[in-house]
Parts: C-alpha cells; structure tokens; sequence
C-alpha cells in the first residue's frame, strides 16, 4: 500500500518535472494561421479575458474555421512567470501570434520577443511595442463608451444619483469610470455620482455589498467594471436598478435590468495585425480600440425597452465622439 | 526555540524577544522576495488586487516549499526548486495537452496531499531503521511555530 | 462630510452590510474554531468554500430546491473533512502543508466542474429574506438584525450553540482535552482520533454552508474564485477571536463592518484615496489584536500530530 502511494506520487512527480525540462519545437507551421493567447483569468469571466477569447472565436469563424484558424489559450496566468514561460512555450513551438492578454506580462515579453524574431507577439491593454520590431500593442480607449452609458445613464435615472462599482483605481477601469462620470455630468451637472473602489478584481461578495451601499445612498441606475461586478449585478435587479457594462455584453446576467454594455471588439485591432503579419510586418504598430474604428460597440440589450428618444440620444453620441464634435475631458 | 520553548526559557534565552525578532526577519525575507520580484522580475508593480495580486499566489507556495524543507532554511532551496519544476511542469503539460488549466491546479494540489501524507512511511521506516540500530530514540516530530506564536502575542 | 456618516440611512447601510459580509467568515470560522480547539490546523478552508459554493449553486441551479443545494454543500464539506480528517488523523500529515492541497484541489475541483458543467455565469433565485415578525417592524434595527436571508440567522445562532458545545458539554470537554494534551486525554480513554474526526468533518461542512451562504443565499451566482481569500481570513479570525466563539463573533464583525464603512466613505466623498480605504479593514483588525491581546494562549496541540507513545 505504501509502495504504491510512493510510485504514483514519484511518477506523478517526474512527470511534471521532465516536461517543466522538456520544450522541443513542433512541425514547421502549415499553412493556417495559429494563434496562442495567455490570459490572467478565466476565458469565461464576462469581462477582460472573455473579451479577448470571443473576439478570437469571431475572427476563427470569419477565417473559415478551425482548420484554417487555430487558437490555444493559457487562462488564469495571473502569476506572471508562469504566463512569461507560457508565451516563450507558444513561441518556441511555431505559433504565428502569440498574444499576451495583459499589461502585467510586458517585462516579460520585452525579454522574450527579442529571442524569436520570425514570431510576432501583441500586447494588451498598452500602447508601448518597446521599439521592437515584433511586438505590436493594442489598448481600448474605455473612456468612450464609459462616456456614452454615462450619458444614457443620466437620461434614464430618476433619482439622479447613478452609483459605480469599480475594482482597484487604475488603468483600464479607471479610464471606464472617469469616462462614464464625464457622460453623467455633460447631461446632467447637479447629478451626483458616486464610485466606491472595492480594492479587488474578484471579491464578488464586496461588490455586491458595494452596490447595496449606492442602492441605499439612492442611486436607481448603477455602472461597473471587471468580474467582479456579477454580484453587483445581482444586486441592481434586485433592487430593480438599471445596469450599465463594459467589456463584455452583461445582459444575460439581468436581462430585465441591463440597458448596454461597452463590448471591446478586439478582432478590429487583431484583422489588422493578422494581416500585417501575413504581409511580413511583425511588429512595431500599436492599435486603438475604439467606437470610431469598431473596436468598441455599444451592444444595447434587446431585451430592455429602450425609448426612441434615448436610443436617438446615444446614437449621437456616440456619432459626436466619433466625428471628433463631442471631447472627453478626463481628470 | 522552536523545538521546545519552556526548555529555552529555563535556559535563560527570552522567548519572546527572539520571536519577534524571528518574526521580523522572516517578513523582511518576504518584503525582500517581494522587491525581488518587482525590480528583479517584473520591472514595476503589478497590483490586481485578488488574494494572490503580483506575487500570483508565489506567498502561499512559498509556505509549502519551506514546510517541505522542513524548515530548514538550507533545505528550503532544493525544496523551492523542485516545487517550482512541479509547477511549471503542470502549466507546460497543460499547454501540451490544452486541458483546462483548473485541472493543473487540482493535480498541483493532489500532488501537495499525496507527498505530504507519504511523509509517514519515511518517518516509520527511520524509526524502525534507528530502533534495530539498537537506539530507542525516536526523532523527535517536526514542531511547527504555530503553537509558539501565539503564546509571543503578550 | 464626515458627520454623513452619522445619518440614519447610512448607519442602517453600514450595519445592515457588515452583517451581511460577516455570514460566510462566520460558518468557516467557527468550524476552524472546532478543529483548532481540538489541535488541528485546517488551511483548507477556502478550497471546502469554494466546493461547496459550487455544489449548492450547481444542485439549486438544477432542481431549483434550495435545501437541497444547501445540503449538498454541507456533503461535499463533510467529504472534504473526512478526507482531511483521513490525512491529518491517520497519516499525521504536516497539516499546514495539507491544507494548502486541498485548498488548491477545491480551487481547481470547482473551477473545473464549472467549466465542464455551467460553462458561462448564471443566476438564480436564492434564499429570500425572511422578515422576523414583530421585530422586523422596529425603525432601523428592524432592518438591519431581522431581516435577513434565513443562512444569516443560521451564521449568527452557531456562535452561542458553538460556545455552549464547547463549555458546557461532555463533547466539548473532550476537544479541549485533545487539543491541550492528546496524552493525557488518550490515557483517561478519550479516542483522539474520533474527537479529531468530528471536528474536522464538522469544520469541513461548516465550510460548504459558507460557500453555500455566498452562492445561494447573499449573491445568487457562482463565479469562479469568488471567495476571494475569504477561507484564509477566516482562519486569521480564528486566532484573532483567541479560539473563542464570541472572539470570532467580535473579528468577523469588525472586519465587515469596517470593510462595508469603508464602502460608505468612498460613496460619500470622503477624501480618503480608495486605495487608503480598501486597505482599513485590515490594519484597523491589526490595531485591534495588538491592543487587546493579553494572555491569549493557543491549544497546546494545536498542528502537532497525534503519537501514542508505546
């Protein structure tokens, strides 16, 4: 009996230790294109990742398929080294593009792409290809779509207190949430808008307490970013609030209640680059997401009856910031 | 210290004070590891703000590795090392295989369970080796500083 | 600003929410309290949250009975105590080390089940406030204490039965024994090995209602890692409470007060920088250890495996 644990542990063991050594190329690459993504949470988190995995499903259907379009993805690489030894893996083993979903992974890919000269690598959310000439770098400008829910959301509150439900005060959410607050105000000055930082990408537990504060402080209409916010949104259809997303489409979670969600379209960005690479170009471009170029698309939930008049208002809106008539001015 | 805290004390060296000071340099390792990480590895800080943030859950594993080096600060080394092979083996076979990477967190956590409980077939098969070497001594079983520390907190 | 805070409204909230966000730490930390009195360290908590959050949710999620997730939650905690208990008791496993396994195998046994099962975030309609009679009806504390979710209650009425197991009970006796002097217990014909399965298992199902009260009864959705570190401070408060019910009671409140006032200062505009918020909970439950411990003393035989020595 305690033999076998022994053997079992002790194969289990060298195993995983023999492969951590192993690493061989594979085949030179046919003639599909092979995609690999590393990401820092799950392919379905409803929000960062999710939003990367979809545009890549997207872009595989509009290729003709799997077996014209390969896609493999690491998920819940939230340990950078772990993510820096799964890009140099992609790498090493042929895949035309290896996508490092995150802004965290940039030291590292700065060391590795230098060391892989015919593989191109894109980073996200950044606007820095460090001057290589295979790195590309992709970001989303949220701040325009936070802008348009800001100003729906202004127009469809009654109570004129519109709660938001962010993670930790930086980068990608902190961009959504400025946006969205310069929305509330361009529409309505005297309405107030309250943000609580709950300090976590995961506690779900505080952001749904979190949306219970605004709830009580009277909001009716509230706004969040990253995964978290599910308990939020379970919150807002209780108290029958109306929600606003970003990154993903959030109205499966409340179909009643979701108004629009900010959906990055990354495909915009990667088209682009996939056919850059397929010309020769590797790197040294950086590309931004937004409502001009279709990277961003306000999605509005079919389910909730948006007004004419509402749905007039975001269209131009959204029409303004594109044509440049309607400026963001952020704190 | 560790080993018996009442015998240290009969034998004249403050307890309490060489437990903070225990304390205070292990959180300085661990502030140290940190720094290490940010300017060594990463090159900034990297804050998402979950349970595991930059140091992506390494705080925990570095609990394991060092109870798998019994403690021991040399022996802490080899086990870090072979903890990290563990790991980086399963993310690899992972990739290889593309089977969902919770799998590898489950089999990473088999893995800690299965070798930690075959501890007591070595530690019986030392003891017997020791008794038909004629010594009745057992070894005594490692002490973890849990019960210690508490008791610090005066 | 600051004297917003004073207003009624805010002040239920604040209650109200903190009330709410101690339930879970409550369940695990209590049951910790159980294993820990009877000598054993279990850091595994959060992975029986995690397990047994997914099970309730997935079973309710199915057969749209909610007892029956619950009860779920509480097999598969008792499963993952029993196996615990196994390695712990039977193998004399380091049980630091061990509990770290099983926090990662109930991390990865839930994220995979979800996948495999749900495949993307649903909800669910999950245990509903039940209005206490009468004194739901009382202005403020109506709200705040007596109308909850009926897991609230539950997580609030374990602290005096927990307290009453362990002082005033044969059972209770006998933990305390095993946990100060396993020796002395074994010889007066105390079975070690069966307190410490009680208690582990007993935690172990403690922990499955926590992740229960989060899945089914507070959030109505399940979500991959969404007990955040929950586990792990729950066995911080053990310590904290100084391996007493009310001492538990006192950690798991302050640090969900503290964390849902710190929600309200940043509604109300209070310029404290978010960042300084978030991190109050924590230092403001340092401050408090460090003030107020005195003689706190941990059970002798707590982690240390039990030996007959023959």
């Amino acid at each position: 009996m305690k033999k076998i644990y022994w053997l079992v542990s002790l194969i289990v063991v060298l195993s995983m230790v023999l492969s951590a050594c192993g690493g061989q190329a594979t085949q030179a690459p046919e003639k599909k294109f092979r995609v690999a993504v590393v990401m820092p949470s799950a392919i379905n988190d409803l929000a960062f990742s999710q939003s990367m995995y979809d545009a890549l499903v997207r872009i595989q259907q509009e290729m003709g398929g799997p077996d014209k379009f390969e896609i493999v993805y690491s998920e819940n690489m939230f340990v950078v080294d772990d993510a820096a030894a799964a890009i140099r893996d992609y790498a090493t083993q042929g895949y035309d593009l290896v996508i490092a979903h995150g802004s965290q992974y940039g030291s590292s890919l700065q060391e590795i792409a230098p060391d892989f000269p015919k593989t191109s690598f894109a980073w996200g959310t950044t606007a820095d290809t460090f001057g290589q000439p295979n790195i590309f770098a992709y970001e989303a400008a949220s701040q325009e779509g936070g802008y348009v829910n800001g100003v729906l959301a202004a127009t469809l509150s009654t109570s004129d207190v519109i709660g938001v439900v962010g993670p930790i005060e930086t980068g990608d959410a902190k961009l959504y949430v400025d946006g969205f607050k310069a929305g509330v105000l361009a529409t309505k000055p005297d309405a107030t808008v309250n943000v609580n930082y709950i300090g976590s990408f995961s506690d779900t537990a505080l952001a749904a307490e979190a949306a219970n504060t605004h709830i009580a402080a009277g909001a009716d209409v509230l706004t969040g970013t990253a995964q978290m916010v599910v308990g939020a949104i379970g919150k807002a259809q209780e108290a029958n609030a109306l929600w606003f997303g970003t990154q993903s489409n959030q109205s499966s979670l409340a179909p009643k209640i979701v108004v629009a969600s900010q959906v990055y379209h990354w495909e915009v960005a990667l088209r682009e680059i996939i056919s850059l690479i397929k010309a020769g170009t590797l790197g040294g471009k950086s590309f931004t997401a937004n409502l001009a170029n279709g990277g961003e698309v306000i999605e509005f939930n079919p389910d909730y009856a948006l007004s004419a008049d509402a749905k007039a208002l975001a269209d131009k809106t959204i029409q303004g910031i594109k044509d440049g008539s309607i400026t963001i001015t952020l704190p | 210290m560790g080993q018996n805290p009442h015998a240290s004390r009969y034998a004249g060296i403050k307890v309490p004070r060489y437990m903070v000071l225990a304390l205070l340099l292990s959180g300085a390792f661990a502030g140290l590891a940190g720094a290490v990480q940010v300017f060594g590895v990463n090159y900034r800080m990297i804050t998402d703000g979950s349970a595991s943030g930059f140091t992506g859950g390494a705080g925990f594993n570095g609990i394991v590795a060092a109870l798998f080096g019994q403690l021991h600060p040399i022996w802490s080394i080899p086990a870090s090392i072979l903890f990290g092979a563990l790991l980086v083996g399963a993310n690899k076979m992972q990739r290889m295989t593309q089977v969902p990477s919770a799998l590898v967190t489950v089999l990473n956590g088999l893995v800690v369970i299965f070798v930690v409980s075959s501890e007591i077939w070595r530690r019986r098969r030392q003891r017997r080796r020791m008794a038909v070497a004629g010594s009745d001594e057992t070894p005594p079983p490692p002490v973890d500083k849990k019960p210690q520390q508490a008791e610090a907190g005066a | 600003m600051i004297s917003d805070l004073l207003s009624v409204t805010v002040l239920i909230g604040i209650l109200a929410s903190g009330i709410r966000l101690a339930t879970p730490y409550l369940y695990a930390a209590i049951g910790e309290t159980f294993g820990q009195k009877s000598g054993v360290l279990n850091l595994g908590v959060e992975g029986q949250m995690l397990l047994g959050s997914f099970a309730a949710f997935y079973v309710t999620f199915k057969t749209g009975n909610l007892w029956l997730g619950l009860l779920t939650a509480m097999l598969v905690g008792a499963l993952m105590g029993l196996a615990m208990a196994y390695v712990t008791v039977n193998l004399h496993a380091q049980q630091g080390i061990s509990g770290i396994g099983f926090y990662l195998f109930g991390l990865g046994m839930s994220e995979l089940l979800f996948q495999s099962l749900m495949g993307s975030v649903e909800t669910i309609q999950g245990f509903p406030k039940v209005h206490i009679p009468v004194l739901s009806d009382i202005p403020g504390i109506g709200e705040i204490f007596f109308s909850q979710n009926v897991l609230v209650y539950g997580a609030y009425l374990l602290v005096p039965l927990a307290w009453f197991v362990l002082n005033k009970t044969t059972l209770g006796l006998k933990i305390r024994a095993v946990g100060e002097n396993p020796d002395a217990a074994d010889s007066l014909g105390v079975s070690v090995a069966r307190v410490r399965y009680f208690t582990i298992i007993l935690g172990g199902t403690l922990s499955g209602i926590a992740g229960a009260s989060l899945s089914i009864a507070l959030l109505n959705v399940f979500q991959q890692g969404m007990t955040s570190g929950q586990g792990f401070i729950a066995v911080a408060l053990v310590y904290f409470g100084a391996w007493r019910p009310v001492g538990v009671l006192g950690g798991a409140l302050l640090f969900s007060l503290v964390n849902s006032l710190q929600l309200w200062i940043q509604v109300l505009g209070i310029p404290i920088p978010s960042d300084i918020a978030v991190m109050m909970p924590y230092v403001l439950t340092i401050l408090v250890l460090v003030a107020t411990v005195s003689r706190v003393r941990a059970p002798s035989a707590l982690s240390k495996p039990f030996e007959r020595e023959d």
